[in-house]
């Protein structure tokens, strides 16, 4: 039986979508600061509501593992992912090696868009059950992807403050 | 011509047999926490399992849907959360709805899906007009009643000068096997988990029979002194262990799941220990996965009731709302299940069939005691 990965991917500009554009000398400013935001992870727990705990428990140059505690809807999966910092392109990309999934992995990316600052996230998943997984998949969808802007919009406003 | 015309709806009986379930479709997946599990099976809406045809014995071959109703018993009993009971009505009533899209126009509630509302299927049932629904309750307590009575008969037991325990008496099958065994035995026991509706039951039980009728408050005392018992207890979890019977018993477990604990080994070799409610089919459903049952050609008896109603091409809500079940109907229900080709299932408990040796070496026990 083969199960497909489901990807999502969310995209939440820095300041809101009400304000207007920032100076384009500031951009570069701006980037820069979402992307050291963006790179704190430790610091998760204290803005994004679906997020328990997250701890580097290994650090190697650009590359970190992390262990996570965090919520889907209300119910709570962890895992361990290695995460790779790419400062250049302002990305960090990400693949589980143990937890709740079978696959799980994807992007954090720091990006410019018209002028505005874009944080976006990208995440690929499969949790590996046969059946319910592909019953489910809509419904566990929407709820991914409802708590991936949650966890967005509170990084952008933790840039924004 | 074959037609769509039935469903069954069922669940698995426990997270282990949930996971089995799944190892059927995927022998290699990894197993989810269980906290994990249940949230996700919790969010899985019904969905259609398998396509079946039953052929009756005159030939007549109706087609049907297994539906999974992602549920577990706990979750239906569940007193500490209140969403839960209402999230499994919601649930029946999506997997009924599901039924109705697919053509079926009987539907059998399989195990807790006709106790969630309370009311064995008829509330969830009006949520669904165009289709009619049964809890089979009436086929499921003549079986058990039935397979009584054939062991009583093949061990040489006399019915009529023996005491019968039925627990989860005033459950709808328990209603329902007492109303039959009262014309058949001498005495009467009645144990519930909620006793005060026991003493109105035994007045109302005068009407069908002359069997001294007792109501006992002690589960294990009811048990110990009975040469009978049914239990048809809806419990989440088994409530007695095969040492709590007396040498000779013969112990029929109606329970979904289970109310006497297996192990799936018999550890008693002096009762007459089965799984009833349980018939053989006139052709095998075929279905792959583990269902507690012992080969593809022995089927529930909640479920075998829609099935027959299909293939006699009467379409109604034979069995639906509580304590209605009477002997005439249980009659009736066996005459239909007869004509098409249904037979009492073979005589089992877990992993243990029973053979002619057993028989002989209980009967030894009966006569003694």
């Amino acid at each position: 039986m083969t199960m497909n990965l489901t990807k999502i991917e969310v995209v939440v500009q820095v300041g809101g979508t009400g304000f207007q554009p920032v100076e384009v000398e500031d951009i570069e400013a701006l980037r820069q600061r979402a992307y050291a935001v963006m790179k704190d992870v430790e610091s998760y727990s204290g803005y994004m509501s679906s997020v328990n705990d997250v701890k580097i428990l290994k650090q190697e140059g650009n590359l970190i593992i992390t262990r996570w505690d965090a919520k889907i809807d209300g119910s709570p999966f962890t895992w361990i992912q290695e995460v790779e910092s790419i400062d250049e392109s302002q990305e960090m990309i990400f693949e589980a090696v143990e937890g709740d999934f079978d696959v799980f992995r994807g992007r954090w990316s720091v990006a410019e868009s018209d002028g505005r600052v874009e944080l976006r996230l990208l995440i690929e998943y499969r949790l590996g059950i046969p059946v319910i997984e592909n019953v489910l998949g809509p419904i566990l969808k929407k709820k991914v992807k409802a708590d991936s802007e949650l966890m967005l919009e509170a990084l952008a406003a933790q840039v924004s403050r | 011509m074959i037609n769509e015309k039935f469903a069954l709806i069922g669940h698995p009986f426990d997270i282990d047999h949930l996971y089995r379930y799944l190892s059927y479709h995927k022998p290699d997946f990894k197993k989810p926490r269980r906290e994990l599990m249940l949230k996700l099976f919790e969010w899985t809406p019904p969905y259609i399992e398998k396509e079946v045809e039953m052929t009756s014995l005159d030939g007549n071959t109706v087609r049907g849907s297994i539906i999974m109703c992602p549920l577990l018993p706990e979750m239906v009993q569940d007193d500490t959360r209140s969403h839960f009971r209402s999230m499994c009505v919601d649930k029946v009533i999506a997997a009924l709805k599901l039924a109705e899209s697919k053509g079926a126009k009987i539907s059998g509630l399989g195990g807790f899906t006709s106790i969630a509302d309370g009311d064995q299927g008829r509330l969830v049932a009006r949520k669904v007009p165009g289709l009619s629904v049964t809890s089979g309750n009436t086929l499921t307590a003549m079986a058990a009643v039935n397979g009584v009575m054939k062991v009583g008969r093949v061990l040489g037991v006399d019915l009529s000068a023996s005491t019968a325990t039925v627990v989860g008496a005033s459950g709808d099958i328990g209603t329902a096997c007492c109303r039959y065994l009262v014309a058949r035995v001498k005495r009467v026991v009645l144990v519930a988990r909620f006793a005060f509706n026991l003493n109105k039951m035994a007045e109302e039980l005068r009407q069908y029979g002359k069997a001294e009728i007792v109501v006992e408050k002690d589960n294990k005392r009811a048990v110990k002194a009975a040469d009978i018992v049914i239990s048809a207890a809806s419990s989440v979890a088994p409530i007695f262990y095969q040492r709590d019977f007396k040498p000779g018993a013969i112990v029929c477990d109606v329970g979904f799941p289970k109310n006497i604990f297996a192990d799936y080994d018999m550890k008693r070799s002096d009762i007459f220990l089965f799984s009833g409610g349980l018939l053989s089919t006139p052709s095998p459903l075929f279905i792959p996965y583990d269902m507690g049952l012992p080969d593809p050609g022995v089927l529930y008896g909640c479920w075998s009731e829609a099935v027959i109603l299909a293939l006699e091409g009467r379409y109604e809500s034979f069995s639906t709302g509580r304590g209605h079940i009477v002997p005439e109907r249980m009659e009736l229900i066996w005459e239909l299940a007869i004509k098409h080709g249904f037979s009492l299932a073979p005589f089992f408990f877990g992993k243990k069939i029973w053979t002619e040796k057993d028989m002989d070496r209980i009967r030894s026990f009966s006569i003694e005691h």
